[in-house]
């Protein structure tokens, strides 16, 4: 039941003489679920996303009045608004549905703009991928989104296009499987661009910046270990206002992420979940919406000056690695192990040696029996290996596998047939706990690869130092003596690996972030 | 997060199975309630056909995989509309062709409804969300089973009935299912209620059925199940998406944990005792499942699949924790599906019949096994990889299985999946001759 409009501006008026007393107040009632907010630039409206309707429609609170108009409304799905910087147009995505499958397609999620004061829409986009959550640049010229166009696995990737149209294009697409950006939101000094980022099914939404001027240069704004995702830029640019979960909180709640540290601290928000936060212009509210009463409603509230908890620091063990060899000069007989623990490696058929390493794939490969220290139990290891690719290639190539009495794969590193990097350990059953790399192997220059089983049993791996999203837990095979390391191929002389190794260490403890390389994020924001 | 139970060289297929494995040694009662008791309770005498002969109707099962008929395309139309009656009749055309006697339909999973639920919606039907990554397929992108009539598992259920087949679902176990891990609506607004690793990282790929809220919705699912009229619930613990006693050190879990064992859980999650009691909360869930089949005044059946099912050991407790000696004991299962056994590749026959003959001398008569003759080669002990072993066509295999289920006592027989054309116009008609023919009754001597 609608109701009647002196009692609805009421409520308003309630609602706007009361919301500096700190707590959350909300800004829309009835049935139906209000979501995904939109400020307007001049801080008098919000455009969201509602089913009040039945179908998902866009529409406008007027926060002086406190009145709702239906802005686009009609069959589909209109969704995720944007106001233009001027504050003159509103760019949302829609959709169109048929019946049944066999009755063909209509449309995907395309991207339309309309007057912010009514019209008719204008499209931006068509065919049949979904393109969802735009975002105007500064300058209100261009519109970033979100798209499924052109994947080929099950991948969201961001795009930017022309608001007068055109085609659009690119800005960061990686096309593997269950891998998402979603939410692209560029900082005020355009510097950065931050977005919900998630490499696959068993990771969790993370928040990563991204250099704008280039977006595959991205750094881990949270750890993938609790779930944090929809990045809004606070006016200022210190802070980034996102949804998340932490183990102990009862839902969905709004956080604040402190950009300088990666700091953050989750908003009392009230009962229910809370999600999708937006700042005001100014930068002292955010709307955001909530659950407690049932569907989700908008409500606004202050933005209270945060106090972000320390950082924890990082715990790190000493201690030489087990194994070093160096490859800098061809070897006589054997390849030097460097540790002192007598791991030299044994060299078994044709290697090509030159600029300080060792090139493979030939089916040679570098043996090292019994490796000395490598009986790691239960505990913690990593391995460090520095190494080059001159191409992608469609085949398994097996960088080097740690071959047991029990387990002949006891771990391995390999490049798997898409070029993404792998780094597994075992669970006591012996079965496969791989950690993935975001993206296929850099090729043409040196990359660092960091493998690391922790003593908490988490498979991690590294890649240039920076943290890859994909993980594993629960490998706690109890490692003996092996058989031999191998560098080159599987412990077979299957799967040769055709590329240079520079340096390879294995240590019987979890490298530290700074043994690791690990770019801080005052380093990246500074770069 | 585990990620194992691979299978060397597959990846996801139509079947979806998750993708994520390394390719190199990866392991990877009748009653009157509702309005088809008395029709259905006709039917499923006519279908099981016990008293005529002494005997019980040898079961050929066969899996509907999520209605994955749509897509198949000849002369550039769509040769199933599977959200029509008419395109399910055509769906249970080609599968009764195998001479199945139970088709389990698959409703995509515990958490994406291809039905008009109330309490779920199916991922490409709902609301665009954030935190979902699309299913980037453009065929069944946008229907709208929610709205769509007629309630398409209902009419597939009803259709069985109208042929004399028991309709029944295929439940995952897992929470979701198919590329993209579109997880449900439900899972996705309660983070509270997932799972979490050793080392305390939530996992959103399945809500823990230690927290009393997780349980209350499975059930309300299985009650929508229910008034649908399905007569067999089959829970298929293969597909578990990536789930297993890793992804349970949630609190009520380690609470229970400490309280019973006065020390904190271990952290390796493949330790006996700890898979042992995440166990007691997927038999609580049975449990609960059967009390609600009882309580329904209907005989509606509780079926369990296990993959790499092994007679002996804790091994099936410590990769899903099925319990399943267990639930046999306590008479929660009218059927144990063997989704596969590790049969051995130079005797396939013989290891292949006794590793079922173990499990049905375990089993010792408290219900039904039906055993595998499984289209598929997830985990490479389907058909193909007999073909491979044995250089047999899949017509000779398909009926050397069912002939070896039948003679060693077997109650039946499962087909994972009778999609179109898995099984092939040869196998379809040998299968369906042996159904009719001499494997008909089960064997009793």
């Amino acid at each position: 039941m609608r109701l009647p409009h002196f009692i609805r501006s009421a409520l308003a008026t309630l609602a706007v003489a009361s919301w500096a007393a700190g707590a959350p107040v909300q800004l829309t009632r009835g049935p139906g679920n209000d979501t995904e907010a939109a400020w307007s630039p001049d801080g008098t409206r919000l455009a969201f996303q509602s089913d009040r309707g039945g179908e998902l429609g866009v529409y406008v609170l007027d926060l002086g009045t406190g009145e709702v108009k239906p802005l686009v409304v009609g069959p589909g799905h209109a969704c995720f608004p944007a106001w233009s910087p001027d504050g003159k147009l509103v760019a949302y995505a829609h959709a169109r549905f048929t019946s049944t499958a066999a009755q063909g397609l209509e449309n995907g999620y395309n991207l339309f703009v309309v007057s912010a004061a009514g019209g008719e829409p204008r499209r931006l986009t068509g065919g049949l991928a979904r393109d969802y959550a735009p975002a105007f640049t500064a300058d209100g010229k261009q519109l970033l989104f979100s798209s499924t166009r052109g994947a080929r696995e099950n991948s969201v990737g961001l795009f930017r296009m022309p608001t007068a149209g055109g085609d659009p294009e690119p800005v960061l697409v990686q096309d593997s499987a269950d891998v998402a950006h979603v939410q692209p939101a560029l900082s005020p000094d355009g510097r950065h661009l931050a977005f919900g980022y998630i490499a696959g099914f068993r990771s969790n939404w993370s928040i990563r910046l991204a250099k704008a001027a280039d977006p595959a240069d991205a750094f881990p704004l949270t750890d993938p270990a609790a779930p944090f995702y929809g990045p809004r830029w606070s006016p200022d640019g210190a802070l980034v206002a996102c949804t998340g979960y932490q183990p102990g909180d009862l839902g969905w709640g709004v956080y604040l992420l402190e950009t300088a540290t990666g700091r953050r601290v989750r908003l009392d928000a009230g009962e229910g979940n809370a999600r999708s936060p937006a700042w005001s212009p100014d930068g002292k509210e955010l709307v955001f919406e909530g659950n407690a009463g049932g569907f989700y409603k908008l409500y606004r509230m202050a933005v209270p000056a945060a106090s972000f908890p320390p950082l924890p620091e990082e715990e790190g063990e000493a201690g030489p690695p087990v194994v070093r060899l160096s490859f800098v000069d061809p070897p006589e007989t054997m390849v030097a192990d460097l540790s002192g623990a007598g791991n030299d490696g044994k060299v078994e058929g044709e290697l090509a040696w030159a600029d300080g390493g060792a090139t493979f794939g030939t089916g040679g490969y570098v043996t090292i029996p019994n490796a000395k220290g490598c009986d790691f139990g239960t505990g913690p290891f990593s391995v460090r290996i520095v190494l080059q690719v001159a191409k992608h290639t469609d085949q398994l190539r097996l960088i080097t596998v740690a071959d047991y009495p029990d387990n002949r794969l006891g771990w391995q590193v390999f490049l798997q047939e898409n070029n993404h990097v792998c780094f597994n350990a075992r669970d006591s059953l012996k079965q496969f706990l791989g950690a993935f790399s975001d993206a296929p192997l850099p090729v043409g220059r040196k990359v660092t690869l960091v493998g690391v089983r922790r003593a908490n049993g988490r498979v991690e791996l590294y890649v240039d130092g920076r943290k890859q999203n994909q993980s594993a837990s629960g490998a706690f095979y109890a490692y003996p003596v092996p058989n031999q390391l191998r560098i080159g191929t599987q412990f077979d002389g299957n799967a040769p690996f055709p590329g240079t190794v520079y340096a390879f260490e294995v240590y019987r403890r979890a490298l530290t972030r700074k043994e690791i390389g690990c770019e801080t994020l005052q380093e990246f924001l500074a770069r | 997060m585990r990620n194992t139970a691979g299978v060397p060289g597959a990846m996801t297929g139509r079947c979806g199975l998750s993708a994520a494995f390394c390719p190199i040694g990866r392991t990877r009662r009748t009653g009157l309630r509702g309005r088809w008791a008395a029709l259905s309770a006709a039917l499923v005498v006519g279908c099981a056909g016990s008293a005529a002969r002494g005997a019980d109707r040898f079961e050929v099962a066969a899996w509907v995989d999520h209605f994955d008929f749509a897509g198949i395309a000849r002369d550039g139309a769509q040769l199933f509309d599977t959200e029509t009656a008419e395109g399910v009749a055509k769906i249970l055309d080609h599968v009764q062709e195998v001479g199945a006697t139970t088709v389990l339909w698959r409703n995509c999973a515990g958490a994406n409804m291809r039905y008009r639920s109330q309490l779920e919606s199916h991922h490409n039907e709902g609301v665009i969300d954030k935190r979902r990554v699309p299913d980037n397929r453009p065929v069944l992108g946008w229907v709208r089973y929610g709205a769509a009539e007629p309630d398409i598992l209902r009419t597939a259920m009803d259709l069985c009935r109208q042929r004399g087949l028991r309709p029944g679902v295929h439940w995952p176990f897992e929470e979701t299912h198919w590329q993209g891990w579109t997880i449900g609506g439900w899972n996705l607004e309660h983070p509270q209620f997932w799972g979490r690793s050793a080392d305390g990282q939530p996992w959103w790929g399945r809500g823990s059925l230690a927290f009393d809220e997780v349980l209350a919705h499975k059930l309300a699912l299985v009650d929508e199940l229910i008034d649908r009229g399905a007569e067999v619930l089959f829970v298929d613990f293969f597909r578990n998406g990536g789930w297993s006693p890793a992804s349970e050190y949630v609190d009520p879990v380690v609470a229970e944990y400490k309280r019973q064992h006065g020390v904190a859980p271990p952290l390796d999650p493949t330790d006996p005792e700890w898979c042992r009691h995440v166990a007691t909360y997927v038999t609580r869930f049975l449990r609960a499942v059967r009390q609600r089949f009882d309580a329904s005044g209907r005989k509606i059946e509780l079926w369990v699949g296990i993959p790499d099912l092994a007679p002996s050991g804790d091994q099936n407790l410590r990769v899903v924790a099925a319990d399943w000696q267990q639930w046999v004991a306590d008479g929660l299962l009218d059927a144990l599906v063997i989704n596969y056994v590790r049969w051995d590749g130079k005797d396939p026959w013989n290891s292949t019949q006794a590793l079922c003959s173990q499990v049905q001398q375990v089993v010792a008569g408290r219900c039904r096994v039906l055993s595998p003759v499984r289209a598929y080669d997830y985990s490479g002990y389907g058909m193909p990889s007999y073909q491979k072993a044995t250089g047999l066509g899949q017509d000779q295999i398909a009926a050397k299985l069912m002939r070896l289920a039948w003679a060693g006592g077997a109650a039946g027989v499962s087909l994972e999946c009778v999609d179109y054309n898995n099984y092939q116009p040869a196998t379809r008609q040998a299968m369906k001759a042996l159904a009719e023919g001499e494997c008909r009754w089960v064997k009793t001597d």
